[in-house]
């Protein structure tokens, strides 16, 4: 797996005030790398390529650290820099044969499928959603269009503001909206065919 | 203070399910999917699960856990500096 380079630095000797800075930066950047990896996992769709993305993140955080303003949101900094990576760097790599017709999806389209396949049993829509393993929901996830899937991760998993992703993304805000929009109501489709595939429901 | 909230219908309710669990958008708005819902049993119980099923999304999609040879690389990587 081709890593992407890193520029490489000379050792300097730190002043007392690049330490303190080092010690903020992982004071506040080491907490939140589950959150990095997983995100990063979730865009790249592979460990290796996810590993080496949250490497080069942390890199770029580090030397720009001073960018940062104390006191703001370094949840979000840090995940424009990991999108803005994954979009420049990672997305080239993986030719994917996107932007194929997507199918329209009603409002609740998950609960109206599971109800209309299982009349008897009450509550159907929550035994099929206690079913489902954490690979299945990954799964659905995987299959979104990279647009969608990058809103959804932003939005749905991560806990980003609308504005925060548009930000990030460099896209107005009711682009957000409706890519969201559109982006759950696929994954409510890929998680029912999930569901059948798997025989949390069944085919009729 | 109490004041008089739009009522809106189900159509335009579902229309902002999402602002709704996102809390985004005029707080005048969700406060008056916040009404309807009150009134109506049919959204109240869609929405119910929809917010079930996207805290199941997003409790799984953050479920993955920074494999631990990469936070020493990480670790590593800043001692550099």
């Amino acid at each position: 797996m081709a890593r992407l380079p890193y520029r490489e630095q000379k050792h300097f000797p730190m002043t007392g005030s690049e330490t303190a800075a080092k010690k903020e930066f992982e004071e506040l950047v080491l907490p939140l790398l589950d959150s990095l990896y997983s995100a990063a996992l979730r865009m790249t769709r592979n460990s290796s390529d996810a590993e080496d993305l949250v490497q080069e993140t942390v890199l770029l955080a580090f030397r720009n650290f001073h960018q940062f303003q104390s006191g703001t949101n370094i949840k979000a900094w840090l995940f424009r820099i990991l999108t803005n990576t994954f979009i420049n760097g990672y997305r080239k790599k993986s030719k994917e044969p996107e932007r194929v017709d997507l199918p329209d999806v009603e409002d609740f389209y998950f609960l109206s499928e599971v109800r209309r396949q299982s009349e008897s049993a009450s509550d159907p829509e929550m035994q099929v959603l206690n079913r489902f393993l954490h690979e299945d929901i990954m799964a659905a996830i995987d299959r979104l269009p990279e647009e969608f899937r990058l809103v959804v991760v932003l939005n749905a998993i991560e806990g980003l503001a609308y504005q925060e992703i548009a930000d990030i993304l460099g896209i107005p805000i009711g682009t957000v909206r409706s890519r969201l929009y559109r982006g759950r109501k696929l994954l409510q489709k890929y998680l029912y065919e999930q569901a059948r595939e798997m025989g949390y429901v069944a085919s009729s | 203070m109490s004041h008089r909230v739009r009522q809106i219908n189900c159509a335009e309710a579902v229309s902002r399910l999402y602002d709704y669990l996102d809390r985004e958008g005029p707080a005048a708005s969700l406060e008056e999917v916040e009404v309807h819902l009150d009134l109506c049993r049919h959204c109240c119980s869609r929405f119910a699960f929809e917010a079930l099923l996207w805290q199941r999304v997003r409790e799984e999609g953050r479920g993955e856990k920074c494999p631990e040879e990469l936070k020493a690389k990480v670790r590593a990587l800043l001692e550099k500096y």
